[in-house]
C-alpha cells in the first residue's frame, strides 16, 4: 500500500526537486537516484500484483489490478532506460552546445513529471480521474517536444496539443455517457465512474448508450494511440522531439493512451458487447497498419520513419484485441511491451546517431557499421526485432496475433496484415540497412560507452522472445480472465 | 419540475446556441472573445439554475468555478495574449462566412439527429439541453479546422469543453466534482500552455497564422 | 349593430397607424440623440415635416414616366392596406379573412419592388445604385421573414395574421419557447434590413457610399416624398406591430372591452422596442456592404433552424 503511494508520489516530488536544484551535476545526481527507485518501486510492485491478485488504494478512485500492472511494467522499464539515456545524451547535446546547461533542469523536472503522470493513468480506477491523468500526460509532455524550440518543433507541439485536446475532449465525453448509462445504479441514484464497479454491475448498463460511448472514447483516446485517421500529429511529435523523450512518447504514452481505450472495450465485453467493440476496434486497427505501411515507404527522415512503424504497431495491437479470441488478445497485450522496449531501443540508438551524423535524413546515415560498429549492429538487430524477425519478443507476439486471426476465421484480414508486415520489413531493409551497411560517412569517432546500455535492452528483448517469466504470464492470464477470454 | 426552470432552461440554451452562431459570424476577435466570455456566463448560470433545482452544493461550486476560471481566468488570459502579441485583430477565415453559417446550421441538425439514442432516455427538459450541447461541439469542431488564427482555435476547442460540460450537467446532473474540477484545471493549464507556444511561435515564425505551420508533411 | 362596430374598428386601426407613424419615427430619432448626448427634435417635428412637404409643389425629371408618378401612391396605399391587416390593438381584425401572412409579406414587397423601378426610372445614378443595393438586401431578407413568420405560424396551425395573433394570445400571450426567441432574434435582423435602419442602411445619409433606400428616393419632391416618408414610417410600425404581436400579444385585445388595456400594453410595448431599437443604432456602426449578406444570413440561418427545430423537437418548443 505505502509502496503505491511511493510509487505514485515520487516522480512528483522529483520533478518539483529538480526544478529547484541548482546546480546541474546536482540535477543529475538527483535523477539518477530518483530513476532508480522509480524502477526498483515499480517492479517489486509489479511482481506483488502478480502473485496477489489486484489491490486498492482508494475505493472507487485508485486501483491495481492485473492490467494496471501490465502498464506500470511497461512504464517502468521503458521509462528507467530513457531516463538512464537521457544522462548520456543529453551530456553530448551539452558538450555539443545545442543545449545549454541551464536548460537541464526543465527537461529532468518536466521528463519525471511526465512519467508521473503515465504512473497514475495506470492506477487511476475512476474514470474522469483517468482522464485527468491522460490529459495531464499530453500537457506534461508538450513543452518537452518543443525542447530546443526549433520551428519544426514548435510545429509538432502545436499540432500535438491541439490534436490531442480535440480528441480527448471527445474521450471525455465517452466517459461522460458511460457514466450517464449507469444514473441510478450508484448510491444516491448517482452514476459510477469506478471501472470496477462498471465492470460489476455491466448487466444493468445501457447498450445503446454503451456503444455510442465507446465509439467516442475510441476515436478520442485512439487519437492519442495514433490511430488512423487521427494519427497526423503523431509522425511529427515523435520525430521532433529528442530522442530519449520520443521513446518515452513511442514507448509509454502510446501504451497508456490504449490503456485507456481497453478499459472501454473491457466494460463492453463484460456487457455483452464485445462484438461491437472488438470490430471497432479492427476495423480502425487494419486500416492504420495498411496506412502506416504505405507511409513508411516513403519517409526520408529516419525518426518518421520510426514514429509511423509505431502507428503501425499499435493498430497491429488494436486488431490483435480486435479479433477477441484469447491468443490473438495474449499477442496484443505481449507485444504492448515488446513494441514498447524495442522502440525505445529504436528510438535511443536513433538519438546517438543523430548526435553523431547531425541529420535526421536517412541519405546523410550510411555506414555505421563501419564507423561505430556497436552501435550499428544494435540498431540494425533492433530493426529485425521490431519488424518481426525470429528470435526477438516481437515475432512472437506478432506471430500469435497473426495465427489466433487466421484459425479464428478472419483470413482476408490475417492476410492483409501479413502483407503490411511485410511491407514493414522491406521497408526497413531497405532504409535502416542502407544506414548500416554501405561506404562510411563523415562522423565522429565511436567513444564512449553508450552503446552498454543499448546491448542490454537488446538483451532483454532477445530474452523474452525465448521465454516468458511465471509472473508475466501470471499478469496477462489475469488480465485474459478480466476479458472472458 | 417547476415552471420557471423549464422556461429559464429554455431561454438559457436558445441564448448558448446564438453565441454559438455568433462565434461564426464574427471576424474580429474581440466580438469572438466577448461571444465565448458570454457563452460561459450563460453555462455558469445554467449551472446555477441546477443547483437551484437538484440542491446539491457541488452544483453551487462548480457554478462558481465556472464562472471564474471559463466566464474570467480564460477570457482575461485570451485578451491579455492578444494584446501582448499584437495580434491582428481580423479573422482570417477558410470558409467564408455565408458558408459557414450554412455549414453551422448544418451540424445543428447533426447534432439532433446524433442525440436520438440518447433522447430516448431524456425527460423534455434535458432534450433541447443534449442538443445544444452536442451543437457547440460540433461548431467548436467547426470553428477549428476552418478558422486560421491560433487564438480561434484555442477558442474553438474551448467552445468544444463548453459544449461537453453543458451535456454533461444536463444529463447527468452533474458528475463528481473532483473530477469536472480536474477537468477545468485541466482546461486551464492547456489554455496557459497554448499560450507559452503561442508566444514562441510568433517569436520563431513571426505570424501568428496556423496555415503557415505546414513545414512537416508526410 | 355588429357591421358597425366592425367599421368603426377598422377605421380606428387605420387611423390609429396613419397618425402615430410619424410619431414612432420622431421618437426614435429623439431617443437616438438623447442617447448621443444631444437635444434631439421635438417629438411632434415629424408631422411638421409632412406638412410642410405636401405644401411644397413637386419636380419630376424630364426622363421619368409614368412608374415614377405613380409609385408614391402605390406604395402609399399598399402600406395603408397592409396596416388595414395588422392587428396592433385589436385582434381579430374585421377584413381578417383577407389578412395571410404572405399577402401581407408580398404587398410590401410590392411597394418595395415599384420603389426600385422608380429608382431607375429617373435615369439618375443615385437611383439606379440604390436600386441594385435594395434588390440584394430583398432577395436575402424574404426567406428570413418567411422562416421567421412561418415558425409562429406552424405553433397556430394558419398563416392568417389575426389567428397568429389570437392563438399566441390565448395560449399566454407570451412566446417563451426557444424556437420562437429564435424567430424573434431572426425577424428583428429582419426589420432592421426592410425598413433600412443601421446597422444596414442610414435612414439619415445622403453619402453615395452608404445610401441604400434614400438613393432610391432622391429625385422624389413635395406630395410624392411626403407620401414615401409616411408610407416608411407606417411600414416600420406594421412591422413593430408583427414584432410585438406575434411574440408577446400579452394585453391585446380580443374583443370591444378590452380596448383601454389594449391601447396601454400596446403603447407600452411599442415605445420599448423604440428604445431598443434607438439604443441598437447608436450603439452599432453600419455595416459594410459587403458584410450585408453575412448578416442577412444569420438572420436566415437563426429562423431556419427555428422553423427546422420547431418540426423535429415538436409541440412544446
Amino acid at each position: 500500500m505505502a509502496l503505491l503511494w511511493a510509487l505514485l508520489l515520487l516522480p512528483l516530488l522529483s520533478a518539483a526537486v529538480c526544478a529547484l536544484l541548482k546546480r546541474a551535476s546536482w540535477v543529475v545526481y538527483a535523477h539518477r537516484f530518483s530513476t532508480a527507485v522509480t524502477v526498483g518501486l515499480g517492479l517489486w510492485i509489479v511482481y506483488g500484483i502478480s502473485q496477489n491478485g489486484p489491490t486498492s488504494l482508494i475505493a472507487g478512485w485508485l486501483r491495481m489490478d492485473a492490467l494496471s500492472a501490465w502498464l506500470v511494467l511497461i512504464i517502468t522499464l521503458v521509462g528507467g532506460w530513457a531516463a538512464w539515456n537521457s544522462i548520456s545524451y543529453l551530456n553530448k547535446e551539452v558538450q555539443s552546445g545545442a543545449c545549454p546547461e541551464g536548460k537541464l533542469r526543465e527537461y529532468y523536472a518536466l521528463f519525471h513529471l511526465f512519467w508521473g503522470t503515465m504512473l497514475w493513468v495506470a492506477v487511476s480506477d475512476n474514470l474522469g480521474l483517468l482522464w485527468v491523468s491522460v490529459e495531464a500526460t499530453t500537457l506534461s509532455s508538450a513543452f518537452l517536444v518543443a525542447f530546443y524550440n526549433e520551428k519544426s518543433e514548435l510545429e509538432a507541439a502545436w499540432k500535438y496539443v491541439i490534436l490531442s485536446s480535440v480528441g480527448i475532449a471527445l474521450a471525455l465525453f465517452g466517459t461522460v455517457l458511460l457514466y450517464f448509462s449507469s444514473l441510478g445504479i450508484g448510491e444516491g441514484s448517482e452514476g459510477l465512474l469506478s471501472w470496477i464497479q462498471l465492470i460489476l454491475h455491466s448487466q444493468q448498463l445501457d447498450g445503446g448508450v454503451l456503444k455510442l460511448a465507446f465509439s467516442l472514447a475510441l476515436i478520442g483516446y485512439g487519437t492519442k494511440v495514433g490511430l488512423s485517421p487521427m494519427h497526423t500529429w503523431l509522425p511529427d511529435a515523435h520525430s521532433q522531439a529528442p530522442a530519449p523523450i520520443s521513446a518515452m512518447l513511442s514507448g509509454v504514452l502510446l501504451s497508456c493512451a490504449f490503456y485507456a481505450l481497453l478499459r472501454f472495450h473491457i466494460i463492453l465485453q463484460v456487457a455483452g458487447l464485445g462484438q461491437f467493440s472488438s470490430s471497432l476496434l479492427l476495423g480502425f486497427g487494419l486500416f492504420t497498419v495498411v496506412l502506416a505501411a504505405f507511409f513508411m515507404l516513403v519517409q526520408q527522415d529516419y525518426k518518421r520513419l520510426l514514429a509511423y512503424s509505431s502507428i503501425e504497431n499499435m493498430g497491429l495491437i488494436a486488431v490483435g484485441v480486435g479479433f477477441n479470441v484469447r491468443w490473438a488478445v495474449f499477442g496484443a497485450l505481449l507485444h504492448l511491451l515488446y513494441h514498447a522496449l524495442t522502440k525505445a531501443l529504436m528510438f535511443l540508438a536513433s538519438g546517438f546517431l543523430y548526435l553523431r551524423f547531425s541529420s535526421k535524413r536517412i541519405a546523410d546515415v550510411s555506414g555505421v557499421l563501419r564507423s561505430a560498429p556497436k552501435l550499428g549492429a544494435i540498431f540494425f538487430a533492433g530493426a529485425m526485432a521490431i519488424s518481426g524477425v525470429p528470435p526477438f519478443s516481437p515475432f512472437m507476439s506478432k506471430f500469435s496475433i497473426l495465427s489466433a486471426g487466421f484459425t479464428s476465421g478472419h483470413g482476408v484480414i490475417g492476410s492483409v496484415l501479413l502483407a503490411g508486415i511485410a511491407m514493414v520489413f522491406a521497408g526497413y531493409l531497405h532504409s535502416i540497412g542502407g544506414m548500416v551497411f554501405g561506404a562510411a560517412k563523415e562522423g565522429a569517432k565511436e567513444k564512449g560507452q553508450e552503446w552498454v546500455s543499448l546491448a542490454v535492452l537488446l538483451g532483454v528483448i532477445l530474452l523474452f522472445g525465448l521465454y516468458l517469466p511465471a509472473p508475466l504470464n501470471n499478469l496477462i492470464t489475469r488480465v485474459l480472465e478480466m476479458m472472458q477470454l | 419540475m417547476p415552471a420557471w426552470i423549464l422556461y429559464a432552461s429554455d431561454v438559457l440554451n436558445t441564448l448558448l446556441l446564438l453565441t454559438g452562431f455568433f462565434l461564426i459570424a464574427y471576424k474580429r476577435l474581440f466580438p469572438y472573445i466577448r461571444a465565448y466570455t458570454v457563452q460561459s456566463f450563460l453555462l455558469a448560470a445554467f449551472a446555477l439554475m441546477l443547483a437551484i433545482q437538484h440542491g446539491g452544493v457541488h452544483l453551487y461550486v462548480m457554478a462558481f468555478f465556472t464562472l471564474l476560471i471559463k466566464g474570467l481566468l480564460i477570457p482575461w488570459t485570451l485578451t491579455a495574449l492578444i494584446k501582448r502579441l499584437e495580434v491582428k485583430r481580423e479573422i482570417e477565415t477558410t470558409v467564408n462566412v455565408t458558408m459557414s453559417l450554412l455549414s453551422a446550421g448544418a451540424l445543428v441538425l447533426l447534432a439532433q439527429w446524433v442525440a436520438q439514442p440518447l433522447l430516448a432516455h431524456q425527460t423534455a427538459e434535458t432534450s433541447l439541453t443534449l442538443i445544444v450541447s452536442l451543437s457547440l461541439l460540433l461548431l467548436g469542431l467547426f470553428l477549428m479546422a476552418t478558422r486560421r488564427k491560433a487564438i480561434t482555435q484555442i477558442v474553438g476547442l474551448l467552445t468544444m469543453e463548453n459544449g461537453l460540460f453543458l451535456a454533461g450537467v444536463a444529463i447527468t446532473s452533474g458528475m463528481p466534482m473532483l473530477v469536472e474540477l480536474g477537468v477545468l484545471f485541466d482546461i486551464f493549464v492547456g489554455i496557459l500552455i497554448l499560450g507559452v507556444f503561442m508566444f514562441r511561435i510568433r517569436r520563431t515564425f513571426d505570424t501568428l497564422d496556423v496555415e503557415s505551420l505546414r513545414e512537416l508533411k508526410g | 349593430m355588429n357591421l358597425l362596430i366592425d367599421i368603426m374598428l377598422e377605421t380606428a386601426q387605420l387611423l390609429l397607424l396613419l397618425l402615430l407613424a410619424p410619431w414612432i419615427r420622431g421618437l426614435i430619432k429623439t431617443l437616438k440623440a438623447r442617447l448621443q448626448g444631444r437635444q434631439g427634435p421635438s417629438l411632434l417635428q415629424p408631422y411638421a415635416d409632412l406638412i410642410k412637404l405636401l405644401r411644397k409643389p413637386e419636380r419630376f425629371s424630364e426622363h421619368a414616366s409614368w412608374i415614377f408618378r405613380i409609385t408614391p401612391y402605390l406604395v402609399f396605399s399598399s402600406t395603408l392596406t397592409v396596416a388595414a391587416l395588422v392587428p396592433t390593438v385589436w385582434v381579430p381584425l374585421p377584413i381578417q379573412f383577407a389578412g395571410d401572412v404572405i399577402l401581407i409579406i408580398y404587398l410590401l414587397a410590392l411597394g418595395t419592388f415599384f420603389t426600385a423601378l422608380a429608382g431607375l426610372d429617373a435615369a439618375s445614378a443615385f437611383g439606379g445604385l440604390g436600386a441594385s443595393r435594395e434588390m440584394t438586401v430583398a432577395s436575402l431578407v424574404e426567406p428570413a421573414m418567411m422562416l421567421a413568420v412561418f415558425t409562429v405560424a406552424a405553433s397556430a396551425g394558419s398563416t392568417n395574421l389575426s389567428t397568429i395573433i389570437s392563438s399566441q394570445a390565448l395560449a399566454g400571450g407570451l412566446a417563451l419557447s426557444p424556437t420562437q426567441l429564435l424567430a424573434f432574434v431572426g425577424l428583428f435582423i429582419v426589420v432592421l434590413a426592410e425598413n433600412g435602419r443601421i446597422p444596414v442602411d442610414n435612414p439619415a445619409t445622403h453619402l453615395e457610399l452608404t445610401m441604400i433606400h434614400e438613393a432610391m428616393i432622391l429625385e422624389y419632391s413635395g406630395r410624392s416624398l411626403a407620401l414615401i416618408e409616411w408610407a416608411g414610417s407606417i411600414k416600420l410600425l406594421i412591422f413593430f406591430s408583427l414584432l410585438i404581436n406575434a411574440f408577446f400579444p400579452i394585453g391585446i385585445a380580443l374583443d370591444v372591452q378590452g380596448t383601454v388595456l389594449g391601447i396601454a400594453a400596446f403603447g407600452i410595448k411599442l415605445v420599448f422596442l423604440a428604445a431598443v431599437l434607438a439604443l441598437t443604432e447608436t450603439v452599432q456602426a453600419k455595416l459594410r456592404l459587403f458584410r450585408l449578406p453575412d448578416l442577412l444570413t444569420v438572420a436566415f440561418m437563426l429562423s431556419l433552424m427555428a422553423l427546422v427545430l420547431r418540426f423535429l423537437l415538436g409541440e412544446r418548443f
